[in-house]
């Protein structure tokens, strides 16, 4: 059998790729004796399939296996098969930074950026399900002058995690000289409180909110997602995002940045490990949209 | 990708390190030519991966490579499909794709564009998904039009029309590539060296 119009189509690959039957091959074979055009469409796709096949190898990223095997560790030791797994603690952390490397800002400026107020919540509404779009609107629609801080919200040139406000899951090994943490909270008790934190990070600065409530990533415009450390970070207009524990983290700036904060608050996950991998399967629910 | 054997009667799935380091960058290569960009393929190859861990007990022994090839090539296909349904259905403020385009000089950018067959990668990634997954099963990762068949669901005959389909998009992509292309002339490059025209 000949393709449309007389010609041989998309017999042209399976020639090529001799997949063709038997019967079919021959006749195929036949109609390039007195047909130059399919002559020609075979002799380019078999360039072509050499030219595609000529691809380079690809270089595998450096700690690719060993952020993959700590998915394994994340359901312990032996769910599948029981290996020799890296433990989560053990992830390579190249990029975490320095001791020191958190300096002060002042109150004055988390005010000026005007973060959190009663607006944002209502924005974000209850029940406690945090879409990434909403942790993300919450920069933009606040009026800051309706914020009331927290009791637990203090300026400290210690420990970061000391200074954040009580009930909020606080960052771990977040080496800081200085931080300023300043929460808010809601006229309306059902939409619960949010801490603000202005950060500079070697300079840059970054902004980040944290509330009570579950990330809901199948609901989200998610651009990327990656692992850093053990929380997984979405990437959602300006912010990324990411569950840490009980709680909603939201973070702007630089990437580089935003990724050294969320990863600070890998080891303060109060229900790691178990949980991970359902945060995770919920990310991957975003891909297949299952 | 190279099988790990498996008797039907005994078999138990392979320990999780031996998995991993057996067909991780098989599933990153795959995921690479599949998406064109690294970030997307280390991000595709985690997912993968999750979702092997996850099915690892209830899978029935086989061709661990096919099994890899369907959920790599699906989850890029349904990936892709997400965003052109995000895309068609937001404002604009989150277009998904915007930050690639911005991201022009992060390092692997800079690895990709440095290759000789930078172009040939570029045409595939021009090259519509559904179209490309053919392509790159056949022609880069060796499979039979059966195998393609079923790790993407379709018929024979669509197999054989989207792997021409591809081949002739790439074609004309890289028509530079063809040997009867015309070459840049020589000629205002090597100045004085060029012929002088005959008297």
């Amino acid at each position: 059998m000949i393709g449309p119009f007389g010609h041989l189509g998309p017999l042209a690959s399976g020639l090529v790729d001799d997949t063709l039957a038997p019967e079919e091959r021959r006749r195929a074979l036949e109609h390039l004796e007195h047909c130059a055009d399919c002559d020609r469409l075979v002799a380019e796709q078999r360039r072509q399939r050499r030219l595609t096949a000529t691809l380079g190898q690809v270089s595998v990223p450096t700690g690719l296996a060993d952020r993959l095997l700590a998915l394994g560790a994340a359901e312990g030791a032996g769910a599948a098969g029981g290996a020799s797994v890296a433990p989560w603690s053990q992830t390579p952390d190249a990029r975490r930074r320095s001791a020191g490397r958190f300096v002060l800002v002042s109150a004055a400026s988390v005010v000026g950026l005007g973060v959190v107020a009663s607006g944002v919540l209502y924005g974000i509404g209850a029940p406690r399900v945090r879409t990434p779009e909403a942790i993300a609107q919450a920069a933009v629609s606040v009026d800051a002058t309706s914020a009331v801080a927290l009791s637990g919200a203090t300026d400290s040139s210690a420990d970061p995690g000391a200074a954040w406000p009580a009930g909020f899951s606080a960052p771990a090994n977040l080496s800081a000289s200085a931080l300023t943490v300043t929460g808010t909270t809601a006229s309306d008790t059902d939409a619960g409180d949010i801490v603000q934190v202005e950060l500079d990070v070697d300079g840059e600065t970054v902004t980040l909110l944290e509330s009570h409530g579950t990330l809901d990533v199948d609901a989200g415009s998610v651009s990327r997602s990656v692992r850093v450390g053990d929380v997984e970070a979405h990437r959602v207009g300006q912010w990324w995002v990411a569950q840490a524990g009980t709680d909603v983290v939201a973070v702007r700036g630089s990437d580089d940045a935003c990724l050294t904060v969320l990863r600070s608050f890998s080891t303060s996950t109060p229900t790691f490990p178990a949980a991970v991998l359902d945060r995770m399967g919920a990310g991957w629910r975003v891909v297949t949209g299952d | 990708m190279p099988e790990i054997e498996a008797p039907a009667a005994d078999w138990q799935p392979p320990a999780w390190d031996e998995l991993v380091r057996e067909y991780s960058p098989q599933v990153f290569r795959l995921a690479y030519r599949l998406t064109g960009q690294r970030a997307d393929a280390e991000d595709l190859t985690q997912e993968v991966f999750i979702r092997v861990f996850r099915s690892l007990d209830s899978y029935q022994p086989g061709t661990f490579s096919g099994w890899l090839h369907r959920i790599t090539t699906n989850l890029f296909l349904d990936q892709v499909r997400r965003k052109q349904r995000q895309r068609t259905s937001a404002l604009g403020e989150y277009d998904s794709d915007a930050p690639r385009a911005a991201r022009g000089d992060e390092p692997e950018r800079h690895f990709e564009m440095t290759n000789l067959d930078v172009d040939i990668q570029t045409a595939l990634a021009e090259l519509a998904p559904e179209y490309r997954a053919a392509v790159v099963l056949r022609d880069i990762e060796d499979l039979t039009y059966e195998e393609i068949a079923e790790v993407l669901g379709i018929s024979l005959g669509t197999v054989r029309s989207r792997i021409h389909r591809g081949r002739a998009k790439l074609r004309t992509a890289l028509a530079h590539r063809s040997p009867s292309a015309p070459s840049t002339p020589a000629a205002p490059l090597l100045g004085g060296l060029a012929p002088r025209p005959a008297p």
